[in-house]
C-alpha cells in the first residue's frame, strides 16, 4: 500500500524528478529551511497530489517545477533537463482567481498561446477546444466578472490544458471555492484529466479531494520538509461518483488522515487537535 | 513546540530597524531639498534672470527688518484663515448631509463634480465687484474654492462609514447628538483630516491667486508687484517664504493626517 | 451692496456671446487656450506615467518623495508663475510649464497607487507562462492598472484646465481666461461675464467627456 523513501530517483527521460531538493529562505529575522530534501518521480500519465500541514513546503515544490523558484540545493529535471525558469512545457493553475477581467473567456484561455507567439486562428482554435473541455461553452465571450467562482478556475484550467503541457501543475486550484463546488469540480476535473492524461502535480489540504483525484499521493512532514511517505492510491479508475463509499477509499483517507495527524500536531504544538 | 528553524531575533531588533529607515529617509528627504537648493544657485549663476539664494533670503530679511512685508503677511494669513472658517462652516454639514440622504446626493453630487471642474478664480472679478479690492474679496475666494473640496472628502468620509456602526449606536441607544460626536466624528475623523488639508492649500493657493489679480496687500501683491519692479531677489525671497508657508502647513497637516489613519 | 453695473442680465450676455462668438479674435483665444491646456496636460501625461511606474519600481524613492509630491499634489507650482514670467517671458510657456506640473501628480500619484493595487498572482501567472517583460508590461500589467490609473488622468485634465485658464486669468496675453480679466479691468462687465461663461460651458463640457469616457472604460474593463 505505501513505500519508504528514498526512492529510485532514476526515472524515464520524460519524467519529472525531484534529486535531493532542499530550499532555504532568508528572511528579515533570519533564515527559514523550507523543504529539506525531497526526492521523488512524476512518472508519464500520473496524477500526483502533495498533502501536508500548512506552510510545510508544498507550494514552494510546486513553484520550482513551474520554474518560479529555484531549489538552493539540488534540482528539478524534466524531460533530462534541468529546469532553471518557467518553461514552455508546464502549465500552473492558482488557487487565487488568475483570470485576466478585462479579456474574454475566449482570450483568457489563449493567453498562455498568445504569449507563446501562436497565431491567431490557431490558439482560438485549441481555445475552443478547450472551453468546450470544461464545459464552458457558449460562454466565450463573457468576462470574468459575470462568471462564479468555479467557472473562472475552469478557465484557468482550460488555460493551463490549451499550452498542452507535459506537467501541469495545480497549486490549491479549489481551495478558494465552496464545498459543493468544489466535489463538483473535482469530477470535472477527473473527467478532463482522463482524457488529456497530462502529468499532473496537484497541491491540496483536501485529503478526500487527494485520495479520490491521485495515483499517488505524497505526505510531507513538516517544516523543514521532507517527503514521508508516498501512498498509492490503487483505486480502479474511471472513478465514479460513488467511489467515496467503497471501503478501500476510506482505508486510504484513514491512513492518510493519521499520517498528517502527527505532522499538524508537531506544528501545532503538542496537544493541539484539528477540527 | 515549533520545527520552524527560523534564527529568532526579537521584536527590538525589528523596530530599530524600522527606526533606523524612518531616520535614513529623512535624510534623504533632507539630501533632495539640500539638491534643490544647489540646483537654484546654479541656475542663478548660469542666468540674470534668476536670483541667487543668499540675495533672495537677504532681501526677504530685508523686508522682516523693516517690517514693510507684515502688513502683506497678516492679509495673506488673514483671508486664508477667514476663508478656510467659511468654507468649513459650510463644506463640513453641507458634505455630511449629501452623504447621509440619498435625495440630495443624487441632486448635488453631479454638482460638486462640475464645479469641482471649473477654475474657480474665473469667479475673482464677481467678488470683486460685491466685496470691492481688499482682504474680503480674498477671503471669498478662498471659501469659494476650498467649500468644495471639503464638502467631498466630507461626503465620501459619510458614505464609507461602516454600516454597522450606526446599528451599534441605535442598540446602545445613544442620543442623535451622542451618535454624532462619539460614532460618526471619530470614523471619520481621517477623511475629514484629508478635507482640512485640501482646503486648507486651495484656500491659501486661491488667495495667492486672486492677490495676483488685484488686492491692496498680500504677499502675492508683494510679489507680483516686484516682478514689475524688476526686483528680482524680493520676488524669489517672497516666493520662497510662500512656498515654506505651504509646505510646513502641509506638513503638520499631513503627519496629523497619517497619525489619525494609522489609529484607527 | 451689488452695484448695477456687476447684474448684467442674462439677455444681454447672450446677446454678446453671439456678437463675440463669431470673431477672429474669439477663435484665437479659443484656440491658444485649448492648445495650452493639451500641450500641458501631454507632458503631464508623458511624464506622470513613467514617474508613476518609477515610483512604484523603487518603493524607497517613493516614500522618500512623497512628502514633496503630496505638498506639490496640494500647492501647486504655481506659486511660481512670476519666477517663470521672469525667467521665460510673457507668453505660453510659463502657463505650460504650471500647467502640466499640475496635472502630472495626480497622473503619477494614482499610477503608483494603481500598479501597487494590481494582485501579484497576475505576476505570478505572467512568469509561469514564460511572458517577457515586454508582454508582461503590455498585456497585464497595463491593461489591469488602466481603470484604476484612469481618474488620476482625468484629474489631470481637469488640473491642466484649471492651471491654464487660471494662469492665462492673472496674466497672459491671449487666450479666454485672460479676457475675462481683461474685460474686468476694462470695466466691461456684459463682456466679463460672456467670457466667464465660455469658461463655465468649456470646463463642463471637458468633465462630461471625462465622466462618459470614465464610465466607458469601467463598463469595459473591470
Amino acid at each position: 500500500m505505501s513505500q519508504i523513501f528514498p526512492i529510485d530517483t532514476v526515472g524515464h527521460d520524460s519524467d519529472v524528478v525531484f534529486d535531493n531538493i532542499g530550499m532555504t529562505f532568508g528572511t528579515k529575522t533570519g533564515v527559514t529551511q523550507a523543504v529539506a530534501n525531497v526526492s521523488g518521480v512524476i512518472p508519464e500519465g500520473k496524477f500526483v497530489s502533495v498533502i501536508g500541514p500548512s506552510g510545510c513546503g508544498k507550494s514552494t515544490l510546486l513553484d520550482m517545477v513551474g520554474g518560479l523558484l529555484k531549489p538552493t540545493k539540488g534540482t528539478v529535471s524534466i524531460n533530462g533537463e534541468t529546469v532553471t525558469g518557467p518553461r514552455r512545457d508546464t502549465a500552473m493553475v492558482f488557487q487565487e482567481d488568475s483570470t485576466l477581467h478585462w479579456r474574454t473567456v475566449l482570450d483568457n484561455v489563449a493567453f498562455g498561446l498568445e504569449v507563446k507567439g501562436v497565431p491567431k486562428a490557431d490558439r482560438y482554435e485549441s481555445a475552443r477546444r478547450m472551453i468546450e473541455l470544461v464545459g464552458l461553452s457558449g460562454f466565450e465571450d463573457h468576462r470574468p466578472g459575470q462568471l462564479s467562482g468555479g467557472m473562472k478556475q475552469r478557465v484557468a484550467i482550460a488555460r493551463a490544458l490549451a499550452m498542452e503541457p507535459r506537467v501541469l501543475l495545480m497549486d490549491e486550484p479549489f481551495g478558494a471555492l465552496d464545498q459543493q463546488t468544489r466535489q463538483f469540480i473535482g469530477r470535472e476535473l477527473l473527467r478532463i484529466w482522463e482524457k488529456t492524461r497530462n502529468r499532473v502535480l496537484f497541491i491540496t489540504h483536501d485529503i478526500q479531494e487527494a485520495v479520490y483525484l491521485s495515483d499517488e499521493v505524497w505526505v510531507m512532514s513538516a517544516r523543514p520538509s521532507v517527503v514521508k511517505e508516498v501512498v498509492t492510491i490503487d483505486l480502479p479508475r474511471p472513478r465514479p461518483e460513488g467511489t467515496h463509499t467503497l471501503p478501500r477509499f476510506r482505508e486510504l483517507e484513514d491512513h492518510l488522515w493519521e499520517l498528517v495527524k502527527v505532522e499538524a500536531e508537531k506544528t501545532l504544538g503538542p496537544g493541539a487537535r484539528l477540527a | 513546540m515549533s520545527t520552524d528553524v527560523t534564527i529568532p531575533s526579537g521584536i527590538i531588533t525589528q523596530q530599530s530597524a524600522d527606526r533606523a529607515r524612518v531616520i535614513r529617509d529623512n535624510v534623504w528627504r533632507a539630501a533632495v531639498l539640500v539638491a534643490l537648493v544647489l540646483l537654484w544657485a546654479l541656475l542663478s549663476t548660469m542666468s540674470d534672470l534668476v536670483a541667487s539664494p543668499a540675495d533672495s533670503l537677504n532681501a526677504l530679511a530685508e523686508r522682516f527688518a523693516d517690517g514693510s512685508i507684515y502688513r502683506h503677511l497678516n492679509a495673506t494669513l488673514q483671508a486664508v484663515v477667514i476663508g478656510f472658517l467659511i468654507a468649513a462652516a459650510v463644506g463640513f454639514p453641507l458634505g455630511y448631509a449629501i452623504g447621509r440622504s440619498k435625495f440630495l446626493g443624487a441632486v448635488f453630487d453631479p454638482l460638486v463634480a462640475g464645479a469641482f471642474a471649473i477654475p474657480r478664480v474665473i469667479f475673482f472679478p464677481i467678488l470683486l465687484q460685491i466685496f470691492g479690492v481688499g482682504v474680503g474679496a480674498q477671503s471669498a475666494m478662498a471659501a469659494l474654492a476650498a467649500v468644495f473640496p471639503i464638502m467631498v472628502s466630507t461626503t465620501a468620509g459619510v458614505r464609507a462609514i461602516n454600516p454597522l456602526l450606526p446599528k451599534l449606536a441605535r442598540s446602545l441607544s445613544l442620543s442623535p447628538l451622542q451618535t454624532v460626536t462619539k460614532i460618526y466624528i471619530p470614523a471619520m475623523a481621517p477623511s475629514l483630516m484629508v478635507g482640512i488639508r485640501i482646503g486648507f492649500s486651495i484656500a491659501f493657493i486661491n488667495v495667492i491667486i486672486a492677490e495676483f489679480f488685484a488686492a491692496r496687500a498680500g504677499l502675492g501683491l508683494l510679489a507680483l508687484r516686484a516682478y514689475g519692479m524688476l526686483d528680482l531677489p524680493t520676488m524669489y525671497g517672497i516666493i520662497v517664504l510662500l512656498a515654506a508657508i505651504a509646505l510646513a502647513g502641509n506638513l503638520v497637516l499631513w503627519a496629523i493626517e497619517r497619525r489619525l489613519g494609522n489609529k484607527l | 451692496m451689488v452695484s448695477q453695473s456687476l447684474m448684467v442680465p442674462p439677455s444681454e450676455i447672450l446677446i454678446r456671446l453671439a456678437e463675440i462668438v463669431p470673431t477672429d479674435r474669439f477663435g484665437q483665444d479659443v484656440a491658444r487656450t485649448l492648445t495650452t491646456i493639451l500641450v500641458s496636460f501631454t507632458i503631464g501625461l508623458v511624464l506622470g506615467v513613467p514617474l508613476g511606474i518609477f515610483l512604484w519600481r523603487v518603493p524607497a524613492a517613493g516614500r522618500i518623495l512623497e512628502p514633496f509630491i503630496v505638498t506639490g499634489y496640494a500647492m501647486p507650482t504655481l506659486l511660481f508663475y512670476p519666477v517663470l514670467l521672469a525667467v521665460m517671458g510673457l507668453n505660453a510657456g510659463p502657463i505650460i510649464v504650471i500647467a502640466a506640473s499640475m496635472s502630472l501628480i495626480p497622473i503619477a500619484l494614482t499610477t503608483m497607487v494603481a500598479l501597487n493595487a494590481i494582485k501579484p498572482i497576475l505576476h505570478k501567472l505572467a512568469n509561469s507562462v514564460s511572458a517577457s517583460p515586454r508582454q508582461y508590461y503590455l498585456k497585464v500589467l497595463f491593461p489591469a492598472a488602466t481603470p484604476l490609473i484612469f481618474p488620476g488622468v482625468k484629474l489631470g485634465f481637469i488640473y491642466a484646465v484649471i492651471g491654464t485658464v487660471a494662469m492665462e486669468f492673472i496674466l497672459a496675453s491671449q487666450g479666454v481666461g485672460f479676457r475675462a480679466g481683461f474685460y474686468y479691468r476694462e470695466l466691461n462687465t456684459a463682456d466679463m461675464w460672456a467670457y466667464i461663461a465660455v469658461v463655465i460651458v468649456l470646463s463642463v463640457l471637458v468633465n462630461g467627456v471625462l465622466t462618459w469616457l470614465e464610465k466607458r472604460i469601467r463598463r469595459d474593463m473591470l
